[in-house]
């Protein structure tokens, strides 16, 4: 997914001259291109992020896109203030790029977890958070970047998640139905866990013989599930890699809220809880019931209580 | 006149400088030690009015921050002197000096002198911190002249060294001036940015620090201690100079240098928290503290101004 990232930004980089990429002293063996291709567009700031996050604003100030690329809490924790202060408040257009969404960093541990990011970024009032869950998403959500050029959040996986769509001119930031054709039971997913919410729904409808649709939605945008026949569903459960509070799940639930739409709703996310164990992120995965045989457990449960009347 | 500026305790530093950054009223035509005087004089017309000005509006909004307004007033009026602004918002890409002023929570100042500059009516003065009025407590965004929003210490050298950076890289002329305070540089992430500034030469950079010496608990040396403060700046690589931060011959002098410069400079500004009024002077209880109505009167004429 970053590798995806900076070729994206490559292309987006020769069609227009006002990007430009930060990095806090990471992204070895993936930034150098873009630093080779664009010297005057980039600019390692040192392992110093407040600072990186402030002079981003400063730049963006300029009249530039900037992308600021790091690590899990780095790039956003880290800086919190100076994302809310320097950047939203002044509604500049910087991107804060995190690699290692979730447990992704999984051996590495809890510092190196990114699993707050999402709730403490979407409640920064102009923040849109992204998080694509394959490469073809990751292109999708450059494009709306680069439209908007407003403050944004892309949530970016480590690398190696395999590619959920299967025709790349499907794909958009808006929710993207990539199985299943029913209109009552919606599974919706935020991010690459969506590879294993696909696995757990193939073993799910094959032993309840139930129709489930699975939706991607990459884009945690204003009325961002409008239009999409989601809200006229009669069960939903979503799955994120995060904690519950004020993530993925909450996302939706407010909008349900707004929508005046009171649907039955299960939020699957984390355990809320420090990561003690040790291990990647498929067996930390596993630990929290995220892993495709749980996930599909979970779904089971939920909407096979459900089966006759689905 | 007081002390030399203490550039060049570092001789390796002072070598590097070229052309050296003395005092250039030594080396000055008549023609230009008119035009320095001049300035000068319109600094200090500037601050007498805006001091008459934060009085009244700090009392009369019962807001707190009226010593660093004070002490930071003089270097404020000598560089809307000195220093071609534009008088309202700025337009990204243009190539004049663009301040920012990171001590946000003397607002009251920046405003006084900002209103006298013509940047918005006098009449916000009057409004300062009221319900629904155009002006706050903290440096705003959006109000003409204001480049940037502060309020928490340690964002503003930052922002500018990002200002500085593509300054540099599209080969704009002008300056990218700081004010801060001197309790601010406890803050970590200024000192981040003096590694960068220095890393990249922005050498269009210039930092003001209002050198009061007051922090929220009172000295900075006992709260957490900055000097040797100019020794500190050169080893991060920067030049550090020494000013009367209450002296406009000084202040519009070293604003109005054209030396070519080598690194990002730093003017370690010599100020008193409260200064120009005798009984707020050197206190901490005026960090705080509004003047009452027979304070303001006692206040107000001590600048000569009865109204």
């Amino acid at each position: 997914m970053r590798l995806q990232f900076i070729e994206s930004l490559i292309s987006l980089s020769e069609a227009r001259d006002d990007t430009f990429l930060m990095v806090g002293d990471l992204g070895f063996g993936v930034v150098e291109k873009f630093a080779n291709r664009f010297p005057d567009r980039f600019l390692n700031a040192g392992v110093a992020e407040q600072n990186m996050l402030g002079t981003a604003a400063g730049i963006a100030s300029t009249g530039n896109l900037v992308f600021v690329y790091s690590i899990a809490n780095f790039p956003s924790l880290r800086a919190l203030e100076q994302i809310r202060n320097d950047i939203c408040y002044h509604g500049l257009p910087v991107v804060v790029v995190s690699v290692g969404a979730g447990l992704g960093y999984g051996t590495l541990g809890y510092s190196h977890h990114a699993v707050e990011d999402i709730s403490v970024m979407r409640s920064i009032p102009g923040m849109t958070v992204y998080s694509p869950a394959d490469d073809i998403e990751v292109q999708a959500c450059l494009d709306d970047i680069a439209v908007h050029r407003m403050p944004s959040y892309l949530r970016l996986g480590k690398g190696g998640e395999p590619t959920l769509h299967a025709d790349p001119l499907l794909s958009r930031v808006t929710p993207v139905r990539l199985s299943g054709s029913s209109s009552s039971n919606v599974v919706l997913s935020h991010g690459a866990i969506g590879h294993q919410v696909a696995q757990a729904l193939d073993s799910v409808r094959e032993k309840l013989r139930i129709e489930i649709s699975h939706y991607s939605v990459p884009r945690l945008g204003p009325k961002g599930l409008e239009g999409t026949g989601i809200l006229h569903a009669n069960r939903i459960l979503t799955v994120e890699e995060h904690t519950r509070r004020g993530g993925f799940g909450s996302y939706v639930l407010e909008h349900l809220s707004d929508a005046d739409q009171h649907i039955p709703s299960k939020v699957v996310g984390l355990r809320e809880t420090h990561t003690k164990e040790v291990g990647d992120r498929d067996y930390l995965l596993g630990l929290n019931g995220l892993d495709p045989s749980l996930l599909a457990q979970q779904i089971e449960a939920y909407f096979g209580l459900r089966d006759g009347r689905s | 006149m007081h002390d030399e500026p203490t550039l060049f305790r570092n001789a390796a530093l002072h070598s590097k400088l070229v052309p050296t950054m003395e005092k250039q009223t030594e080396r000055l035509t008549s023609v230009e030690k008119s035009r320095l005087g001049n300035l000068a004089a319109a600094a200090q017309d500037l601050a007498a009015k805006a001091r008459v000005d934060v009085l009244k509006m700090i009392s009369s909004a019962k807001a707190a921050h009226v010593g660093s307004s004070l002490s930071v007033i003089d270097i404020l009026a000598s560089a809307y002197s000195v220093y071609a602004f534009e008088p309202s918002t700025p337009t990204p890409g243009h190539s004049q000096t663009r301040l920012v002023f990171s001590k946000g929570h003397a607002a009251a100042a920046l405003y006084a002198v900002l209103a006298h500059k013509g940047a918005f009516p006098l009449s916000w003065l009057e409004r300062y911190c009221a319900n629904g009025a155009e002006l706050g407590g903290h440096a705003t965004h959006g109000i003409p002249g204001v480049e940037f929003s502060s309020g928490s210490l340690g964002h503003g050298l930052p922002y500018a060294v990002g200002l500085a950076l593509m300054k540099k890289r599209s080969g704009q002329a002008g300056k990218t001036v700081v004010v801060m305070s001197d309790g601010e540089l406890n803050e970590g992430s200024n000192w981040e940015a003096l590694l960068l500034a220095a890393h990249h030469e922005l050498t269009s950079l210039e930092i003001f620090v209002d050198r009061n010496r007051q922090q929220s608990f009172g000295d900075t040396e006992t709260t957490l201690a900055l000097e040797p403060l100019d020794r500190k700046f050169e080893a991060f690589g920067w030049h550090a100079a020494a000013l009367d931060g209450h002296s406009h011959e000084e202040l519009c002098d070293f604003m109005s240098s054209q030396a070519t410069r080598a690194r990002p400079t730093v003017a370690i500004c010599r100020t008193v928290k409260g200064k120009g009024v005798s009984f707020m002077e050197d206190d901490t209880v005026w960090h705080y503290r509004p003047p009452n109505p027979e304070e303001l009167a006692r206040a107000l004429a001590e600048q000569g101004s009865t109204s």
